[in-house]
């Protein structure tokens, strides 16, 4: 059994990974942040019936999954995504927090490293959220161009961010 | 399928445009191949972590517009998160902080300022609005038909020319609004966060593969100082709004009566005095007769400290 102060803390450490793994469904990290609040709030009102913070997590999880397929099939009537089968595969894997700690940090560095025109590639998309056609607009690029980028863009951080944390290790 | 492929359709996913073929084709590698699945939720972690660094850097810019300071970027990282943490559990012992959590709601308000966004009073003026409170724009009229939003809603007539450069082309026809937002700006307590949300319905109701495609937009522009030369200067003062936001959706058609939500956001600097709301339907092939394109239930919404409990716990 948790305490409410127990869970809250326990989800709030786990924000990014949780939200992360909600715009795997809602594709929208505004709305997934929307969820996460609902989550909390929910989990908070059952905390008693948590056993262990695994149990909150995987609660989490799938409460999350299900109320963001709630809220597309309310706006859009329908929802069109990731089958419930992959959403659980995936959900058994998803990194936790140590993971993000690492990440933030060396992210911090990898993205000073881009050049401005991709720093606004990727403000553009994940802060204002612009789709791609609308990115493309406004950067003046074909979308199938703004997609290449951005897979570009994520494989060059991700092997920015590997090759940092593994000379941190080194060091 | 090598990792840039699957980075490319995986983003093409987070756009929302997978054809059912390409999810299937996702699925399938990602069933198969558990790096493949590794790379997706890195991804997915990568993208968040990104959309909050942006966000948290427009906090401390204080504007939608991210302006990078100088000195050092991103010192919010170093806070560890267990401190946060440590924060919010030592606030949960405060009753009034429990109530702030549970009741999330407590922190968003729809905005009465902007008038009429279910479309059941007013008729549409012409030209760009001369005041706040009204709709105004390209030839545009207000019909009965099922609503999203009580019994009437907006419907687009024809593109225009903007007033302000009425030799320009008629791409789109365009309704706004402009709200005050001063009356605000006394209620929001000085280092919160505040965002405007900007919601509205659509509903292409042409017969579903109809050309050309429209393209929908919901726009809102803050600015600072005084609306009332605005519409000698739209669209040219656009550039100049301290913050702005849009969503938009292209359809081709088949709506069939359900209708489509849009929505954006937009930080709310302190110095914002009033929003222009625009709302657009653009035909993307010219010129088009725009015909069964509606409008309805526009809501301005204000939210603090919207996304992090933490926030609202150390109130």
């Amino acid at each position: 059994m948790h305490a409410p102060e127990d869970i809250t803390a326990t989800l709030l450490a786990e924000r990014l990974p949780l939200t992360a793994f909600f715009a795997s469904v809602t594709r929208d990290f505004h709305l997934a942040e929307d969820v996460f609040q609902e989550v909390c709030v929910k989990a908070v009102a059952r905390a008693e019936t948590f056993e262990t913070t695994a149990h909150v997590m995987n609660w989490a999880r799938l409460a999350g999954k299900n109320r963001a397929i709630d809220i597309l099939r309310a706006r859009d009537g329908r929802y069109v995504g990731l089958s419930d089968e992959m959403l659980a595969l995936l959900a058994d894997e998803w990194p936790e927090k140590s993971r993000v700690d690492t990440m933030q940090e060396a992210l911090s560095q990898c993205v000073e490293q881009i050049t401005p025109n991709n720093r606004e590639l990727l403000r553009l998309r994940y802060f204002e959220r612009r789709n791609c056609t609308d990115v493309a607009a406004i950067m003046g690029r074909k979308i199938e161009t703004v997609y290449q980028a951005l897979a570009r863009l994520h494989k060059t951080l991700g092997d920015c961010i590997r090759t940092r944390l593994q000379t941190d290790s080194g060091s | 399928m090598n990792d840039t492929d699957f980075l490319h359709l995986l983003m093409r996913h987070q756009d929302g445009v997978l054809t059912p073929d390409e999810m299937t084709a996702l699925e399938a590698v990602m069933r198969d191949d558990p790096a493949k699945r590794q790379l997706f939720a890195e991804t997915q972690l990568r993208s968040m972590v990104l959309h909050d660094r942006f966000r948290q850097e427009a906090f401390q810019s204080g504007c939608g517009f991210s302006r990078t300071p100088e000195k050092k970027r991103f010192t919010w990282i170093t806070r560890p998160i267990a401190a946060m943490a440590a924060g919010l559990v030592i606030g949960l012992f405060s009753a009034s902080i429990v109530w702030a959590i549970s009741s999330p709601k407590a922190t968003t308000e729809r905005l009465s300022s902007l008038v009429d966004g279910s479309f059941e009073q007013r008729a549409i003026g012409r030209g760009f609005p001369r005041q706040s409170g009204v709709w105004s724009g390209d030839e545009a009229d207000i019909v009965e038909r099922t609503a999203s939003d009580g019994r009437q809603v907006l419907r687009f007539v024809s593109p225009g020319a903007d007033e302000a450069d009425p030799a320009g082309p008629a791409i789109s026809c365009d309704i706004f609004q402009i709200v005050d937002l001063r009356p605000l700006r006394a209620g929001l307590v000085p280092e919160a966060d505040a965002v405007l949300e900007l919601s509205a319905r659509f509903l292409d109701d042409r017969p579903a593969n109809t050309k050309p495609s429209v393209t929908f937009t919901a726009q809102i522009f803050l600015f600072s100082g005084d609306p009332s030369d605005m519409h000698a200067k739209w669209p040219f003062a656009a550039p100049e709004s301290l913050a702005s936001g849009s969503s938009l959706q292209t359809t081709l058609g088949g709506d069939v009566g359900r209708w489509r939500h849009g929505s954006t956001r937009v930080f709310m600097p302190s110095e914002a005095g009033f929003a222009v709301i625009q709302l657009a339907a653009r035909p993307n092939i010219r010129p088009a007769v725009l015909d069964s394109l509606y409008a309805d239930d526009v809501r301005l919404t204000l939210k603090t400290q919207p996304a992090l409990p933490v926030r609202i716990a150390q109130r």
